[in-house]
């Protein structure tokens, strides 16, 4: 299955970034291989809509999960609309986050977890 | 004669100074720029005479066309705009209503919506003022298109006085742009000086003369004379730090109603703006 990280860094090791919109890196991962590609999120300096943009580049990417801390009420609509499953509460490592999510105790979410601006108000 | 009363900072007293510097120049017109809590209307106790919608032009996606509109969602500066299993989803909230998605669609795919951010009052007030009163809907975040829309009820046969948001930000410049005059509000505290520089280097770009009020003032406000020197900037007017007129304006009565002494202060301002009366 391909699904996106958001972490803090650019690796497996990597530590969760909780926040969707304003994370530091997308890690698209494939979970059979555990390949893992990093890139930088697009959304991350802008000024309004970044999980807008976020979800976006995530979207065009064509993944069917996303794993990450908390999602706000645009990213979350973006990927409701494109039918991505989005997984939160997720902390600690990447690869402990792929180890939970393989074990089902990520929280399956079906809506936004956090309020808009979050990630800016939680830097 | 446009004069635009802004405040260093919230609570500063703009409205109390526009207010009253409107009802001594009267027959003027009062343009509430203040949109996110418009207020002045209470003070002058104007009527509502008549309301018009500000909107803006947003898009929404003629669905049935398939039409490939991601490269427009990528161009939309304000991310306002997303493609979601072909279909596009669009955050009103988020549009400015810049119109550059329309350009960068195929032709005809996308369809105009009208968006409403806000209305635009008018209504008579005492002494002859017509009171043009701008409310923004909450949320939306669209106060410049608010304040131009009030703005574009001035004409060159009244004064008009305006009362702009609060504190020296984006909006503000808005609502002093092409203003003869701009008083600052200031209040006498220490804590105030810093935001009454920037405020004073900020507005002095919009090319207003400028000049200020110092609101509740405990003693001889030094710091601020002093600033005020260094800049070349005017202190027009000194409200001391007074119980009557903090009742008052609590209130909804306008400074000048409680007592001829602050009256007598506002004529000497007018006089000193050369606002004569029209
Ligand atoms: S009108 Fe401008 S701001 Fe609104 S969606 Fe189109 S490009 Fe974005």
């Amino acid at each position: 299955m391909k699904i996106v990280v958001t972490a803090q860094g650019q690796d497996l090791d990597a530590m969760v970034d909780p926040r969707f919109g304003r994370c530091q890196y997308f890690l698209f991962i494939d979970t059979d291989s555990l390949s893992c590609e990093a890139q930088a999120n697009p959304g991350r300096e802008a000024g309004g809509g970044a999980g807008i943009q976020a979800a976006q580049s995530v979207v065009d990417r064509g993944v069917e999960a996303v794993v990450t801390g908390f999602m706000g009420p645009n990213a979350s609509r973006v990927l409701q609309a494109s039918g991505v499953k989005v997984y939160g509460n997720a902390a600690g490592t990447v690869r402990g986050a792929l180890e939970k999510l393989r074990e089902g105790k990520l929280t399956l979410l079906s809506g936004p977890s956090v309020r808009e601006h979050f990630g800016l108000q939680n830097p | 004669m446009i004069i635009a009363v802004a405040g260093v900072k919230g609570g500063a007293g703009k409205t109390l100074v526009a207010t009253s510097l409107a009802i001594t120049m009267g027959n003027c017109r009062f343009l509430d720029c203040d949109v996110e809590e418009p207020n002045g209307h209470i003070y002058l106790r104007a009527t509502r005479r008549k309301r018009e919608r500000v909107a803006i032009t947003v898009p929404k996606a003629k669905d049935w066309l398939r039409a490939d509109l991601l490269p427009a969602a990528r161009f939309c500066p304000y991310h306002a705009l997303a493609v979601a299993n072909g279909s596009l989803l669009v955050f009103k909230e988020l549009c400015t209503g810049c119109g550059g998605c329309f350009m960068v669609a195929p032709p005809h795919s996308l369809a105009a919506e009208e968006h409403v951010v806000g209305a635009v009052w008018t209504g008579d007030g005492r002494g002859g003022i017509e009171v043009v009163t701008g409310e923004l809907v909450v949320g939306s975040g669209r106060a410049v298109r608010v304040i131009r829309a009030v703005k574009g009820k001035a004409k060159g046969d009244r004064h008009a006085v305006i009362d702009c948001p609060p504190g020296i930000t984006r909006p503000v410049f808005e609502a002093v742009r092409e203003s003869d005059r701009c008083l600052l509000v200031t209040e006498d505290s220490p804590f105030g000086l810093e935001d009454l520089r920037a405020g004073l280097d900020g507005l002095r770009l919009t090319g207003a003369r400028l000049g200020v009020v110092i609101n509740r003032a405990r003693g001889p406000a030094e710091g601020i004379r002093t600033l005020c020197a260094e800049r070349g900037v005017p202190v027009l007017l000194e409200l001391p730090f007074s119980r009557e007129i903090a009742e008052a304006s609590a209130g909804g009565r306008p400074c000048v109603d409680v007592s001829p002494r602050w009256a007598d202060a506002f004529s000497a301002l007018r006089e000193r703006i050369g606002a004569d009366a029209r």
